[in-house]
């Protein structure tokens, strides 16, 4: 599957957007709080996964705190049943949710980037998260929020997870603050009922669709709730975010608040982190990277983190060391490529040579690698490498990846891609 | 390949692979490829979990050998399996069968949480030959030809039920009738002969654990 980059939001519908407002005629100053919390506001950098009926709201209310940075990122389009739950009026039904929202946020505060995904969490880079402070997940995905919590726990990125028991009115919120390999994920709670559940939300068909990937049917339920208590859950992941970022009151990171509406009751309860937990704990320490990764070699790297035998990992490719052909011939290969790339032909009978998926490898080790451990990755086809981490048992350090959302104009005849509208201001 | 043991499954049943003893050469096997796993603590458990109840499978199937084994990335093995393979039928009908399938098992680390498809873990790298099931997804050599377990395997399916799972796919003893019903296949010639053809199904009922083909064939060859 070929990564995505975020895209930005170029243009807002042409209906008027904000006039330029003061946070602080609006926002209070807290006890305890020594300056106005209004500065550090408009500095943050937030991205919210799944803008449903939970994260549509945290969407808007990150907008009306005129914060820095905004990135929205759901797969679906709304529906007629959407506006029993979610913030939108009837003109929005059939449009992207991600695409919808983020254009109301623009209008909200017209001064926030705005980064939008219509599609699937793991379409998105390795680094996609890499250029914001903290992480919203409103989703109703098992899948998603194990793949979230992995990529937040990879990047360090504090995690607000933000969901509704309907039939109970509960709304709950954790926060993970994922800066030690001890700390818990949203995986760690998962017991066998929610891995069955994960496992049956999506289904593969026996075929594979024209990209060469296998058709996928998602089956996960849609969340049952009532508005409200979406915006009650909104509400609450807000409030904990503003506790993080301003360190009001007591410490939240590592905490469930949860709110009953049975009982009008909030309990909040430490998160335990799992030692069994099949999702990698590991946190990407970042490090300084040298000017020009590619200029480096494996054995470079390694020495540069001090990390004893390490595995490797260079950007989103593999390491390829040998290629097979139909006529039985094996040719060495010793190269960094894509996957899928192409390796070209067989000298002996001129058939496409197909990469040894048993001596392909993700990361790799000194063993591995012998024969190019000294040489420049750009020599053995990582020209224009982003980003390397340098791993094993005990630590992992990440170099580059400061990559960000891209700066990428829509496409204007692409249904899928934004599309480019004027904003009546501008 | 039958190497006159005769089967013993341990008491409680394929479950408790962990207690049987591994001869000194898988053990000593198992300790190198051990020592070549990289990956956090959890994975790397994981992996030398999975390796060593391969090898004990082995020890206590005739039928089956590990030929390769390696920990360092995701855990790939190639195994040796005898079992009936079926391959295209000829002109006349007739359906030639191979009795030995060497499989290629990849078990990536994002297996252990994320669906994933029923294909991405076992090919088939020998008989080279088209293979005749539906859901074996043809690719000419010298990829392997993925064999499909499922439309939904569990996240984390231990190693020992992917190769009981293909024993039973490649002896059709657990074929479904319905298979042009059922999401789809990838052989749809094969379907449709097997559908007529239903008389041939299993191709074998001996279990996996079990010898009796095995014996029979090596009294056939003296």
């Amino acid at each position: 599957m070929n990564k995505q980059k975020l895209q930005r939001l170029e243009g807002t519908l042409g209906i008027h957007a904000a006039p330029e407002v003061d946070l602080a005629c609006r926002m209070p100053q807290f006890v305890g709080l020594g300056e106005h919390p209004g500065p550090r506001m408009r500095k943050l950098k937030a991205a919210v996964v799944g803008a449903g009926s939970v994260g549509a709201r945290i969407a808007l209310h990150l907008a009306r705190q005129q914060i820095e940075r905004l990135a929205i990122i759901d797969r679906g389009r709304f529906k007629a049943e959407s506006l029993l739950t979610q913030p939108i009026l009837p003109a929005a039904v059939g449009r992207w949710k991600a695409e919808h929202i983020g254009q109301l946020c623009q209008l909200i505060s017209p001064r926030t980037e705005i980064f939008l995904h219509a599609g699937r969490f793991e379409e998105l880079e390795t680094f996609a998260l890499e250029g914001f402070d903290l992480v919203f997940l409103a989703t109703d995905n098992l899948g998603v929020e194990v793949q979230v919590g992995q990529s937040c726990r990879h990047l360090g990125k504090p995690l607000i997870h933000a969901s509704v028991h309907g039939e109970t009115l509960v709304a709950q919120v954790r926060l993970f603050r994922n800066e030690h390999d001890d700390d818990p994920c949203p995986a760690c709670a998962f017991g066998m009922e929610e891995w069955r559940a994960l496992q049956a939300e999506t289904a593969f068909r026996c075929e594979l669709t024209e990209s060469g990937e296998p058709a996928r049917e998602d089956r996960n339920a849609p969340t049952v709730s009532v508005s409200f208590l979406c915006s009650l859950a909104a509400d609450l992941a807000m409030v904990q975010m503003f506790r993080l970022v301003l360190h009001l009151g007591q410490p939240v990171e590592n905490t469930i608040a949860e709110h009953a509406g049975f009982t009008s009751r909030t309990v909040v309860a430490p998160l335990k982190v799992n030692h069994e937990c099949p999702v990698d704990h590991q946190v990407w320490k970042p490090a300084p990277a040298p000017a020009c990764l590619e200029s480096c070699s494996l054995g470079q790297l390694a020495a540069m983190t001090n990390i004893i035998d390490p595995a490797i990992q260079v950007d989103d490719l593999e390491f390829v060391q040998s290629a097979v052909c139909a006529c039985g011939s094996r040719f060495a290969v010793q190269r960094f490529l894509a996957p899928g790339q192409r390796l070209g032909r067989c000298s002996t009978c001129a058939g496409r040579l197909q990469a040894d998926p048993f001596r392909t490898y993700r990361s790799v080790t000194r063993r591995q690698a012998a024969s190019i451990w000294r040489r420049a990755l750009g020599d053995v086809g990582a020209a224009g490498v982003r980003w390397v981490v340098v791993r094993n048992d005990a630590t992992a350090v990440r170099m580059g990846g400061g990559v960000g959302p891209s700066r990428v104009h829509a496409r204007p005849n692409d249904a899928n891609s934004l599309r480019r509208i004027r904003c009546a201001n501008h | 390949m039958s190497n006159g043991i005769a089967p013993k499954s341990p008491p409680k049943g394929l479950a408790a692979l962990h207690e049987v003893e591994l001869a000194a050469h898988a053990d000593a096997w198992l300790k190198a490829v051990s020592a070549e796993a990289r990956g956090p603590a959890t994975w790397k458990r994981r992996k030398q979990a999975e390796a060593r109840e391969l090898l004990a499978l082995a020890a206590i199937c005739p039928r089956l050998r590990v030929d390769h084994l390696d920990l360092a990335d995701a855990l790939r093995a190639v195994v040796f399996l005898r079992v009936p393979v079926a391959l295209r039928p000829t002109d006349d009908g007739e359906l030639p069968l191979a009795d030995l399938a060497v499989l290629g098992i990849e078990y990536r680390q994002e297996f252990l949480t994320q669906p994933t498809p029923g294909y991405s873990y076992v090919q088939i790298l020998a008989p080279t030959g088209e293979l005749w099931y539906p859901n074996v997804v043809r690719r000419p050599p010298p990829l392997g030809q993925p064999l499909c377990l499922g439309v939904q395997l569990p996240a984390g399916i231990r190693l020992r039920e992917l190769i009981v799972m293909s024993y039973s796919a490649l002896t059709m003893q657990a074929f479904n009738t319905r298979v042009m019903e059922i999401n789809g296949v990838f052989n749809t010639a094969a379907a449709l002969w097997w559908d007529k053809n239903l008389h041939r199904v299993p191709l074998s009922r001996t279990p996996i654990l079990g010898a009796d083909d095995l014996e029979q064939k090596e009294s056939r060859n003296g």
